[in-house]
């Protein structure tokens, strides 16, 4: 009987260490830090963008912010060229459904009936720049779509 | 003594209990398989697929069972993550929560799994068919666990090989920092040259450099220049000592004599005009504006020698056979003004130091300065007479994507003790892992230094059949020879322009096909007045001041060598297309981006004087297929017919009246 006792209370404590142990490993294993990944992550939360956004915002700067401006605003160095001037997307994309601005982006402002200002870019970005583009346009016009 | 008796009931009892035994591990076995995570998974999926599709839809799709895997016969892998990720190429399961999630973006359209598999973009252990197993969560010291999303263009590069990669951002900009960096100067890496580098020659550098400054920018580059090229080396101040001995001791080549300047005649203010008319800052940044290609001038007085400054501009090549600046064809007296303006206005001492004398050099010192050159491996990027065969000083980075690290190395630090990590903390400082280090002190920042670790990640050990491999060729070095040549070489249009692939990626028009696209007549004024052809760009073609003469061949030379036949078709005018050509000018709105007489937009080139510029045939080809001449460009592609093409051609040709660019 007391060996069977003792072999217990022997078993309990090896238990014991261990959990602890393995709690011990958790805690300190969270402490640790991974410098690489949080450049990302921190990038990632200064902007509030998903990589697709961030991949339409790419987009947006090389071939759209001459006229549109650098945040959409209608106020690129080139907007005060253009017959219409490019609108400030924040309000005028309200009007409009995101299927609207996709067919404006791939066939340009005169595939909707509007004037021939704006450039068809379909045949030389791909759909999913072109799906980019849109998310990046989403976010332009209503912030919380971050 | 034994009974006979007892053993045949022994034997049974034994029987009894391994028969038990048996039934107990078989039962268990059999469980365990019943009750394996991914029966489960698979069973949530079916209910999940009966919610998310139609019957008829549901009818269709093929019935989920079993382990699935795919086999990639030729890189010996077999994935077997489609178990659980049943919705991954299905865009019904976009919404639909882990493990069932449609794959995001475009990309199975152009990597389709049955190709490609999960593991070879995605990292991880592609036979385990249990979370845990297939390392999904980083876990420090597995071989191979699933590649954080954040850097999972290393693996992208692992068999796009080609420095610029477009979907890959973040690797195409570790690639190109790995490049400008210079770190093939040290290390074998493959896909990277040390011949990139292009740091001066340095064998007749005591004629150039003021000694003051000498010490100032090997104790740490940046503290002169912050967007400085050069790293820090950590040097002691002995080292310092030497290494300053030994440079200012360099006299190879004597600049050339400018003791018949008269200085006192010297016009700043003249000097600053030619600044800007030669374009300088196309290639050099003053006060924070201009190029990078050539050294920020900002602050050049503090720096080189006046004697040194005159002789550089009169003919570069001089001490730098393969300057990339070119030889201007500047009178002794503009030199002298330039020279002025760089040494008066852009900062500094106003009275260049003379030549330190070399009496007063001790040559232990130089001797000691020569050692610390070859031990940090100064050679790497300054090449220098007598070092050419001297080995690279880092280790190889073959297979360094693969590099085994050791916790140990990571000790004193409470990071998690991963290769990425151990590539990031080295380059940010090269001390702080364990070891003393020879390698130099980028200034980089932690987003600089952290494409590079993508870059370095995506090199890895095993081989690939050529099958999985994308690279771009490596193009032949192109030397025209002759007068052309020689011109090539003076005026230096190679550090901008490329032909055939190589040479310089500043100018966005390569040479190749120049003569078809441009009018012979056109490019000889040009050459000798060269305006801006798009406003809105910055960095501009110099005024070379070359000659009629000069400018004359070269233009002759690219009229019938650097042309494309397929380009050169007949042209005849035609009224009535030119009519129709400036309708659809109108309708398609090209004025957003060109502008013609006067009015319109300056995204593109100013195309009023395109009578006299460009050549019929270019145009067309140009407007029908722009991406396919120039990947990346502006021009949108607006899917003309070849009539329409070719009226538009008609119209820009019959325009002759613009003023070339000028006009704003
Ligand atoms: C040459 C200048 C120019 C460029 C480049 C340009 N746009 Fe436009 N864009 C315009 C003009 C002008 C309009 C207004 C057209 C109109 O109302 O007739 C416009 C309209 C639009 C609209 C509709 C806005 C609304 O309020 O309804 C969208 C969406 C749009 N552009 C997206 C883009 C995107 C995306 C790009 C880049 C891929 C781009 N544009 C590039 C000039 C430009």
């Amino acid at each position: 009987m007391t060996r069977f006792l003792r072999t217990l209370s022997a078993l309990l404590i090896v238990a014991v260490v261990a959990a602890s142990g393995a709690a011990c490993r958790k805690e300190s294993e969270a402490l640790y830090a991974d410098p690489l990944i949080n450049v990302f992550t921190e990038r990632a939360r200064d902007e509030g963008l998903t990589r697709e956004q961030t991949d339409g915002k790419r987009l947006f700067a090389r071939y759209c912010a001459t006229c549109h401006g650098d945040a959409g605003q209608g106020d690129g160095q080139n907007a005060y060229n253009l017959d219409p001037e490019p609108p400030d997307f924040s309000e005028s994309l309200k009007l409009h459904q995101p299927s609207y601005w996709r067919r404006i982006i791939e066939g340009g402002s005169a595939a909707v009936g509007r004037s021939p200002q704006c450039p068809p870019w379909g045949r030389m970005l791909a759909s999913s720049d072109l799906d980019a583009l849109v998310g990046y346009l989403q976010v332009l016009t209503n912030p919380s779509a971050r | 003594m034994r009974n006979p008796q007892t053993s045949p009931l022994r034997l049974h009892q034994a029987f009894a209990v391994l028969g038990v035994a048996f039934l107990a591990i078989f039962a268990w076995v059999f469980f365990k398989e019943y009750l394996a995570e991914w029966r489960t998974i698979q069973a949530q999926f079916r209910r999940l697929e009966r919610r998310v599709k139609d019957p008829h839809a549901l009818s269709l799709a093929p019935p989920v069972g079993g382990i699935q895997q795919i086999w990639l016969t030729d890189l010996d892998r077999v994935d077997r993550c489609t178990t659980c990720h049943l919705g991954v190429d299905d865009p019904s399961f976009a919404s639909a929560p882990q493990p069932f999630t449609a794959h995001p973006g475009a990309w199975l359209r152009t990597h389709s799994p049955d190709r490609f598999g999960c593991t070879v973009c995605h990292g991880g252990q592609g036979e385990a068919t249990t979370h845990a197993d297939a390392a999904h969560h980083r876990v420090p010291y597995w071989p191979e666990p699933i590649r954080a999303g954040e850097l999972i263009e290393a693996n992208c590069g692992t068999c796009h090989r080609q420095r610029v990669v477009p979907q890959a951002f973040w690797l195409t900009s570790g690639r190109e920092q790995i490049a400008r960096a210079g770190c093939a100067a040290c290390h074998d890496i493959p896909g990277f040259s040390g011949a990139e580098v292009r740091a001066p020659r340095l064998e007749s550098v005591g004629y150039k450099l003021q000694p003051a400054w000498v010490n100032v920018w090997l104790a740490n580059p940046s503290d002169y220049l912050s967007q400085a090229r050069m790293p820090n080396f950590r040097l002691t101040p002995d080292e310092i000592a030497g290494l300053s001995a030994f440079l200012l001791a360099q006299r190879a080549v004597a600049p050339l004599d400018s003791s018949a300047i008269d200085w006192g005649q010297a016009n700043p203010q003249r000097g600053r005009t030619l600044f800007g008319e030669a374009r300088c800052v196309t290639c050099h940044m003053v006060d924070g504006r201009g190029g990078t290609l050539g050294p920020d001038l900002s602050a050049v007085a503090s720096k080189v020698r006046r004697e040194w400054l005159f002789s550089f501009l009169k003919d570069p090549m001089r001490d730098q056979p393969d300057a990339v600046m070119l030889r201007y064809r500047f009178t002794d007296e503009e030199i002298r003004d330039l020279v002025a303006y760089l040494t008066t206005e852009l900062l500094g001492s106003t009275e260049p130091s003379a030549t330190p004398d070399l009496r007063y050099q001790s040559p232990t010192l130089v001797e000691q300065g020569r050692e610390a050159f070859v031990r940090h491996g100064c050679y790497g990027c300054h090449r220098f007479a007598g070092m050419e065969n001297l080995p690279k000083i880092g280790p190889s980075l073959v297979g360094v994507g693969d590099k085994p690290v050791e916790p140990a190395e990571f000790k004193g630090k409470t990071v998690v003790p991963t290769l990425p990590n151990w590539l990031f903390l080295k380059l940010r400082e090269p001390d702080a892992l364990l070891a003393a280090s020879r390698m130099p002190t980028y200034a980089f920042t932690e987003m600089e230094a952290a494409v590079v670790v993508i870059g370095l990640l995506s090199i890895r050990k095993t081989e690939l059949p050529a099958s999985r491999v994308t690279t771009a060729p490596q193009p032949e070095p192109y030397q025209p020879q002759g007068a052309f040549g020689a011109l090539v070489s003076r005026y230096r249009c190679l550090s901008c322009h490329r032909v055939g692939g190589s040479g310089g990626t500043l100018s966005t028009v390569p040479l190749d096909r120049i003569g078809s696209q441009l009018q012979r007549t056109y490019l000889i004024d040009y050459l000798q007045n060269p305006g801006a052809v798009r406003v809105g760009i910055e960095e501009r073609m110099p005024k070379f001041g070359m000659t009629a003469e000069e400018a004359r061949t070269l233009a002759d030379y690219m009229s019938t060598v650097f042309v494309d036949d397929s380009l050169d078709g007949p042209f005849k005018p035609d009224p009535e297309a030119t009519r129709r050509g400036e309708r659809l000018f109108e309708a398609l709105g090209c004025r957003s981006c060109h502008i013609v007489g006067g009015r319109g937009g300056y995204v593109g080139p100013d195309l009023g004087d395109s009578g006299r510029r460009l050549k019929p045939g270019w145009i067309e080809a140009w407007l029908t297929d722009p991406e396919g001449w120039k990947p990346g460009t502006l021009q949108p592609n607006y899917g003309l017919r070849a009539e329409e093409a070719r009226d538009l051609a008609a119209y820009l040709m019959s325009l002759t009246s613009g003023v070339g660019g000028r006009t704003r």
